[in-house]
C-alpha cells in the first residue's frame, strides 16, 4: 500500500477549503509572470501573459512547461511480476528496456528490468493509484510508492526541443537513437534525471524536485538562447497531439 | 588613418567584399574605412597599416603572413579582447581594434629594447639563469618579467571579462573536419548515403584554398551540393582536438561537443615559410597569404615583389600577382634548372618574369617594413653562397617552402606518422579504425585528386556504418581505382638551409610565436636539449598560437643539420590540442551549478531569510536575527524547514532484518508507530551518517539521513540490498517529502490547533511516529527533538508544503512562533551536544568515543556491518571522547582550533563552538585524550596561537534529564 503522507491529493477540507497542490516553484513562475489555473487539485500556470508567443514557440523553436502535477509511481518487483502487473494495466503491453509504453493517459516507464515508473495525467493519479495498488496486492512481493512529488517534470515541446537539451545532456536524441516513446536515466544539466520523448518533438524531462527551479533555469534560458520561452499549459494543450498519453 | 584607394585592386569576381557597402572602425583610436567582408588586416593592410601588433618577446613589428588564420604575426586586440586574428576576423561596424604588446605605442615601443641590445642576455631560458641572483631580488624580477611576459591584457574588471557561451552536444554518424573540396565531398558523399554528417570547417565559408583561386566557381557549386543535402556545416569553426571520439569544436560563442561514429580529416595542408634574416618583417608573406589578400579582398599585397619559393607554388603565386597588378621583381626558386612544372614555367617566360633558379632568398631588410630583399645563389650541397648575394628594391617578399600536410588531429586520433623524403614533410602513415584522412592532408593536393579521394573517405564511412547499398558499393570501388591513378605526390623541392653564419645582420626566425630563432635552437642543442621534445620545452618553439603549423619543420629540419640526424629519426613533436587557439572561457562552457531548494523557498525569500549554500541544497542561514530565533525556541516556538533531509522508504517483509544489518542497534523490535535513533557505520566502525527511522507498519520504514548524506546513504543501502538479496525495495522521496520542525514549549498548542490527533503527551508520546492530516495536509509525524525542545517534525507531500508552513505560522504566530534557520539550529542543538555528523566525527570517529556507546548493540544475534570492528574498540577501549566544552574567557574558538597540552603539541581537536544566548556562555564540542574526557577537567584551546582556558562537560548544556523534550 502507498501512504497518505506521499500522496499529495489525499487532503482533508480545513478552515472551510482543501488545500491545493503547487509546483516547488510556482514562486518562481509567478515571478514570471504566470496566470495560474486549476487542474486537478493543482494550481498550474496557464499561460504567462502571452499565450499566442508561447503557442508559436511550441510550434516554431521550443516552449517549456512546468508539468509538476503529472501523477508517478514507481512499482518494483520481481521482472515478471512487473511485467505482469503493467500489461494488466496497460493494455496487454510490456515495456521493453529503453522504450516507454502508452496507454490511456499513462506512460509506463522501465526505470530497471525490476522497477517501473507510471506517469499520468493528475486526473488519473488516484485512479492509477488504486489500480496499481490492486495489482500489487495480488502479487507476491511487489510495492507501489507515490513519487508524484519526488519527481519535478517538465515537459520540452517544438522543434529546437532537441537543441535545448543538446545544451545539458550527451543523451544522444535523433531520432534514429532516440525514437518516439524512448526513455532513458540520464544525467541532464549534471544532476540525474530521466527523459521520456513522448512524441514528435515533445519530450518529458524527470528530475528530482529538489532541483526543479535548478532545471527550470537551465532550460528556460536555453530555450530564450533558441527563440524559445517558458510557456503555459493552455500553450501545450494546443500543441500536443489529441489523445497523446500523459503530458499535456 | 583613410583608405588608400592604390592598394585596392580592381575588382574580381572572386572577392568576397561588397565595394557598395563601407564600414568604418577604429584602430589605435584612428578611423579606417572597410568594406563588408574585409577582415581587419585586409582593411588595415588597404588603409597602408602594415605593422599590426609587435611579437612576443623582441617587441618586433609584425603583419600580415598567412591571411589565413594559421600563423600568429596579426593577432590584435579587438573590443577589449586580445589574441584576435586581424586576418580572419571581420571588420563591424565601430569595432575598437588595438595592437598588442607594445608600449607606449606601437610605433615607439620601449621593449625594442630587447631585440636591438638584450638579445645576447635573453638566450633560451634566460630567466631561469639571469634573474636568480641576488635572490632578495628575485620578487622585484618577477613583477618585471611579469610585466613583460605574455600577450595582450585581458579585462581589468571580472564583469568585463565574462561573457556568455555554450556547450552543445551534438551526436553523427559522420564528422567532415575541413571544408575544402575533399572535406565537401566526403559529407556530401555520406550524407547522400543517409549518413547524419557535421562538416567542420575554420573558414567563414566553404571552398578551403580554392576561394582564392581558379577553382573558387566549382568550389562554390560543391558548397551549394552540400549545403543542400543536410549536412549541417559548422563554419567558422574549429576543431580543437580528438578526445576519445569526442571533438570539440568553437564556433562563435559556442563549444560543440561532436561525438561521431565516424570521423574524416580533410585538414588540408599548410604552407610554409622560410627560414632566412628578417623573416618576420611586414611585407613578408606566405605565397598563399598574398594571394588570398589579392583575390578575396581585392588589395594589394605590394607594389613590388620577390618570390621565393621552393615548388611550382610560387610560380603560380608570381603569375596570380602579376595579374593582379603586382611588379614581380624576381621569382628564386631553390629547385635545379628543369624541376619546374614546364608549362608553369613556359607561362612564367611568358609574363616576362624573371625566374631564378637554384636560388634562394636570405634576408629581408627594412626596418619597419620590407624595402628589399637579397637573393643568394645555392651551391651543390644547396647552401646560400654568400659570394652570390645580390639585394633588390621590393615591399613584399612572397615566400612558399612547400607544403606540410596538417596532420595534427589525426595523430591525437591515433594516426602513425612517417617522413616521405619526396613531399620533404612527415606524412600520415596508418589510422585507426572509423578514422579516414581525404584530401592534401592524405596527399591529394590536386583538387579534382582531392575531390574524389573525399568521395572515397566519405562511403568508405558511410558503408562502414551499414548505409548505402550494392551501387554505392560498386561506385566506391570505381573510385577508388580512380584516385589510384590520379597525381597524388607533390613535386619533389629543395628546402634551403638559412645562410652559414645567418643570423649576424639580424634574427632569423624558426618560430615566430615564441620568437624563438635558429640561433636558440642551435643554443639549446649545445646545451644538451638534443632531441626535439626537449628542445620544444626548453625553448617553447611550436608551443605558441600557431601551435607548430609554421615552426615544427623548420625547427626539426634545424635539429636534423644540427645534430648531423637525418630528420626521420629526429622525428616530430606530440600532437596535443588544442589544435586552435580558444579562449578558455569557451571550454569552461556555461557555468552550472545545480542547487536544491525547497518546496517552500519562495516564502524563505519573501520572509527575509539569508540563504547559502549547505551541502548541495540552498537554504536559510537565519532570518535577519538568529539570537531572537534561537530565543523564540525556548520561549514560545520555531519553525524550522528541514525538507533536506535524506528520506527512504525501505519496504518488504525484510525490511527488519535489513536494516538490523546494517545499523549497531536494533530495528527490528521496533513496534510500528515508534521512532528510533539510528548510526550508520561502514566495515570499520566509523560514522557514516545519523537519523532517525520511524517503522510504519510492519513491512515499511521511513530513514531519514543527514541532508548532505542523502546520496550516500541511498547508495550504501541499494549495494548491500543487491549483495544480500533480501526482499527489500528502496525508494528515495527525498526531494519529494517536505518536513518540518515544529519545536518550542508552545509547539503542541499550536499542533493541536491544526489536526484532530491527541497531541497530548500520552497520546503523541516521545518518539512517537503519527500519520494524521494537519491543516488538511497529510503529514507523518514524528516526536523527535534535535534542538532539545519539545518538538515535531512535520513530513509531508512537496506540493502541499507551502499550505503547510503558512498554517503553521498562522497558528503559531499569536503563540510567538517564528520560522529559525540553520545558524539557530547550531546553536540549540550543540545546547543538547546533539552531533552533526562530518563536523564533529570524522573518518575516524566510532560511536563508543562519539559518546554513543548505547547506540551500539553487540549482544545482537545478527551480524551488522562493523560489527568486528566495533568489538575490537570496545576491547582497546576509548583512546579519545568527544566531549562537551564551556569557555573560561567568553570567547567563541574557531571551528578547527586544537586542544593543547602544555608543550602546545595539538592533542585534540575543537569541532563545534558557539555562544549560547540562553546559557550566556559559549559552549562547545571539542575531541579530547581520554583521560581528559573527565567532568570539570581544564583543557587548554589554541585558537591560531591565542591560547584559552576552558572545561570538559559531559552532560547535556540544556535540558540534561530530558523533562523539557519528553514532556
Amino acid at each position: 500500500m502507498s501512504f497518505e503522507f506521499l500522496a499529495p491529493d489525499d487532503v482533508k477540507a480545513w478552515d472551510g477549503a482543501s488545500p491545493m497542490q503547487r509546483s516547488p516553484i510556482e514562486w518562481a513562475h509567478l515571478d514570471a509572470g504566470a496566470k495560474i489555473g486549476e487542474r486537478a487539485g493543482w494550481r498550474v500556470v496557464s499561460d504567462y501573459g502571452a499565450p499566442d508567443r508561447e503557442q508559436a514557440a511550441c510550434r516554431t523553436t521550443v516552449g517549456i512547461a512546468d508539468l509538476s502535477c503529472l501523477g508517478k509511481f514507481e512499482l518494483q518487483a520481481d521482472q515478471a511480476t512487473v511485467a505482469s502487473i503493467v500489461s494488466a494495466l496497460a493494455g496487454d503491453a510490456t515495456p521493453g528496456l529503453g522504450m516507454a509504453v502508452g496507454h490511456e493517459s499513462v506512460w509506463w516507464c522501465p526505470v530497471t528490468a525490476e522497477r517501473v515508473l507510471a506517469i499520468t495525467a493528475p486526473e488519473r493519479t488516484k485512479e492509477i493509484r488504486t489500480a496499481l495498488e490492486e495489482q500489487a496486492s495480488q502479487a507476491g512481493f511487489a510495492s507501489v510508492t507515490e513519487v508524484t512529488s519526488a519527481l519535478g517534470s517538465n515537459s520540452v515541446i517544438g522543434p529546437m526541443a532537441r537543441e535545448a537539451f543538446a545544451r545539458a545532456t550527451a543523451l544522444d536524441m535523433r531520432p534514429a537513437s532516440f525514437p518516439e516513446r524512448g526513455f532513458a536515466p540520464v544525467s541532464v544539466a549534471r544532476t540525474p534525471g530521466m527523459v521520456l520523448r513522448e512524441e514528435g518533438d515533445r519530450f518529458l524531462h524527470l528530475f528530482g524536485s529538489g532541483y526543479a527551479q535548478y532545471n527550470w533555469t537551465v532550460f528556460v534560458d536555453a530555450a530564450q538562447r533558441l527563440g524559445g520561452r517558458a510557456v503555459g499549459l493552455d500553450a501545450l494543450r494546443a500543441a500536443v497531439t489529441e489523445g497523446a498519453p500523459a503530458g499535456a | 588613418m583613410s583608405d588608400r584607394t592604390g592598394d585596392r585592386l580592381s575588382p574580381n569576381p572572386r572577392e568576397r567584399i561588397n565595394r557598395g557597402k563601407t564600414i568604418e572602425f577604429s584602430f589605435d583610436g584612428k578611423t579606417v574605412s572597410a568594406f563588408e567582408g574585409d577582415t581587419i588586416g585586409s582593411a588595415l593592410h588597404a588603409s597602408g597599416q602594415r605593422v599590426l601588433s609587435r611579437s612576443f618577446k623582441y617587441h618586433r613589428p609584425r603583419g600580415l603572413m598567412c591571411c589565413a588564420g594559421q600563423c600568429p604575426n596579426c593577432l590584435v586586440e579587438v573590443d577589449g579582447w586580445p589574441g584576435v586574428r586581424a586576418c580572419t576576423e571581420p571588420v563591424r561596424p565601430g569595432m575598437k581594434v588595438g595592437h598588442m604588446n607594445a608600449r607606449p605605442s606601437l610605433d615607439f615601443d620601449v621593449m625594442r629594447a630587447t631585440d636591438i641590445f638584450g638579445t645576447r642576455f635573453t638566450p633560451p631560458g634566460f630567466y631561469y639563469k639571469t634573474f636568480i641572483r641576488p635572490r632578495r631580488l628575485w620578487p622585484l624580477y618577477e613583477k618585471v618579467l611579469r610585466g613583460a611576459a605574455g600577450l595582450g591584457v585581458l579585462p581589468k574588471r571580472q564583469k568585463h571579462r565574462e561573457w556568455r557561451t555554450e556547450y552543445r552536444r551534438r551526436h553523427a554518424d559522420v564528422l567532415v573536419i575541413g571544408g575544402g573540396v575533399a572535406g565537401m565531398a566526403a559529407a556530401l558523399r555520406a550524407a547522400e548515403m543517409g549518413a547524419d554528417v557535421v562538416l567542420v570547417d575554420d573558414g567563414p565559408e566553404l571552398g578551403g584554398t580554392q576561394l582564392a583561386g581558379e577553382g573558387a566557381e566549382s568550389a562554390g557549386s560543391l558548397a551549394d551540393r552540400v549545403h543542400a543535402s543536410g549536412v549541417e556545416v559548422l563554419s567558422p569553426g574549429a576543431a580543437l582536438g580528438f578526445f576519445d571520439g569526442i571533438v570539440p569544436v568553437w564556433c562563435g560563442s559556442t563549444l560543440h561537443q561532436i561525438r561521431a561514429d565516424r570521423h574524416i580529416a580533410a585538414t588540408g595542408s599548410i604552407e610554409q615559410p622560410l627560414v632566412f634574416e628578417g623573416n618576420d618583417l611586414p611585407g613578408v608573406m606566405l605565397c598563399a597569404g598574398a594571394e588570398r589578400l589579392a583575390s578575396l579582398y581585392g588589395v594589394r599585397p605590394g607594389r613590388r615583389a620577390v618570390i621565393a619559393t621552393t615548388t611550382d607554388r610560387g610560380l603560380e603565386t608570381a603569375m596570380a600577382l602579376q595579374a593582379a597588378g603586382v611588379e614581380i621583381a624576381a621569382v628564386a626558386d631553390s629547385r635545379r634548372e628543369g624541376n619546374a612544372d614546364p608549362a608553369t614555367k613556359e607561362r612564367l617566360e611568358d609574363a616576362r618574369v624573371d625566374l631564378l633558379t637554384e636560388t634562394t632568398v636570405v634576408g629581408a631588410f627594412g626596418r619597419r617594413q620590407v624595402k628589399g630583399a637579397v637573393l643568394a645563389a645555392l651551391d651543390e650541397r644547396g647552401q646560400p653562397n654568400p659570394d652570390t648575394e645580390r639585394g633588390i628594391d621590393c615591399d613584399l617578399i612572397a615566400v612558399s617552402g612547400g607544403t606540410i600536410p596538417a596532420t595534427s588531429l589525426l595523430l591525437q586520433a591515433g594516426a602513425k606518422s612517417r617522413w616521405d623524403e619526396q613531399r620533404g614533410a612527415f606524412v600520415p602513415d596508418s589510422a585507426p579504425e572509423g578514422i579516414h584522412a581525404a584530401g592534401a592532408v592524405a596527399g591529394h593536393e590536386d583538387p579534382a585528386v582531392a575531390e574524389a579521394s573525399g568521395a572515397v573517405a566519405g562511403a568508405e564511412a558511410a558503408l562502414e556504418l551499414e548505409l548505402g547499398d550494392e551501387e554505392d558499393r560498386s561506385t566506391l570501388e570505381a573510385d577508388r581505382e580512380a584516385l589510384a591513378g590520379g597525381r597524388v605526390v607533390a613535386a619533389p623541392q629543395a628546402v634551403p638551409s638559412p645562410m652559414p653564419g645567418a643570423g649576424k645582420r639580424d634574427k632569423c626566425f624558426a618560430c615566430l610565436c615564441e620568437d624563438v630563432t635558429t640561433k636558440d635552437l642551435t643554443y639549446s642543442i649545445e646545451e644538451g636539449y638534443d632531441s626535439i621534445e626537449l628542445s620544444k620545452r626548453y625553448t617553447t618553439v611550436t608551443m605558441g598560437p600557431c601551435q607548430g603549423r609554421m615552426c615544427q619543420l623548420p625547427s626539426i629540419r634545424q635539429m636534423a643539420r644540427d645534430t648531423d640526424t637525418p630528420v626521420s629519426e629526429v622525428g616530430i613533436t606530440a600532437a596535443r590540442p588544442p589544435w586552435s587557439t580558444v579562449p578558455m572561457g569557451v571550454l569552461a562552457g556555461r557555468p552550472f551549478e545545480p542547487a536544491k531548494r525547497s518546496a517552500v523557498h519562495g516564502r524563505h525569500r519573501e520572509l527575509g531569510g539569508n540563504v547559502m549554500w549547505a551541502g548541495d541544497w540552498r537554504r536559510p542561514y537565519d532570518y535577519g536575527d538568529p539570537r531572537a530565533e534561537t530565543m523564540a525556541v525556548h520561549e514560545g516556538a520555531g519553525l524550522i524547514d528541514v525538507s533536506t533531509l535524506g528520506k527512504l522508504m525501505v519496504r518488504g517483509p525484510d525490511a527488519g532484518e535489513f536494516l538490523n544489518r546494517l545499523y549497531p542497534n536494533r530495528f527490528d523490535n521496533l513496534k510500528p508507530g515508534r521512532v528510533r535513533y539510528g548510526v550508520l557505520g561502514d566495515d570499520a566502525g566509523r560514522i557514516t551518517d545519523d537519523g532517525t527511522l520511524c517503522r510504519l507498519d510492519d513491512d515499511t520504514f521511513y530513514v531519514t539521513t543527514t541532508s548532505s548524506g542523502a546520496d550516500a546513504v541511498e547508495s550504501w543501502f541499494s549495494w548491500w540490498l543487491a549483495e544480500w538479496e533480501l526482499d527489500v525495495h528502496l525508494t528515495d522521496v527525498s526531494q519529494g517529502i517536505s518536513a518540518f520542525n515544529l519545536a518550542g514549549p508552545k509547539a503542541r498548542e499550536i499542533l493541536s490547533g491544526l489536526t484532530d490527533l491527541d497531541c497530548s503527551n500520552e497520546g503523541f508520546a516521545y518518539l512517537d511516529g503519527k500519520r494524521a492530516h494537519v491543516a488538511g495536509v497529510p503529514c507523518l509525524m514524528l516526536r523527535i527533538g534535535f534542538v532539545g525542545e519539545l518538538g515535531y517534525e512535520l513530513h509531508c507531500p512537496g506540493p502541499l508544503a507551502q499550505e503547510l508552513w503558512d498554517s503553521l505560522m498562522k497558528a503559531g504566530e499569536p503563540r510567538g512562533l517564528r520560522p529559525f534557520g540553520l545558524e539557530p539550529q547550531r546553536v540549540l542543538r550543540l545546547q543538547k551536544l546533539h552531533i552533526l555528523v562530518g563536523q564533529d566525527t570524522d573518518a575516524e570517529s566510532n560511536p563508543f568515543e562519539a559518546a554513543m556507546p548505547w547506540i551500539v548493540k553487540l549482544d545482537k544475534e545478527e551480524d551488522f556491518i562493523g560489527r568486528w570492528a566495533l568489538e575490537n574498540v570496545q576491547a582497546r577501549g576509548d583512546e579519545s571522547k568527544l566531549v562537551g566544552f564551556t569557555m573560561d574567557n567568553g570567547a567563541v574558538p574557531q571551528e578547527g582550533s586544537v586542544v593543547v597540552d602544555g608543550k602546545d603539541t595539538a592533542i585534540g581537536l575543537v569541532t563545534s563552538s558557539r555562544f549560547s544566548p540562553l546559557l550566556e556562555r559559549t559552549i562547545g564540542m571539542a575531541w579530547v585524550p581520554i583521560d581528559l574526557a573527565e567532568d570539570g577537567t581544564a583543557i587548554d584551546i589554541s585558537d591560531e596561537g591565542r591560547r584559552m582556558g576552558a572545561k570538559v562537560h559531559l552532560a547535556p548544556f540544556y535540558d540534561p534529564d530530558q523533562e523539557k523534550l519528553r514532556g
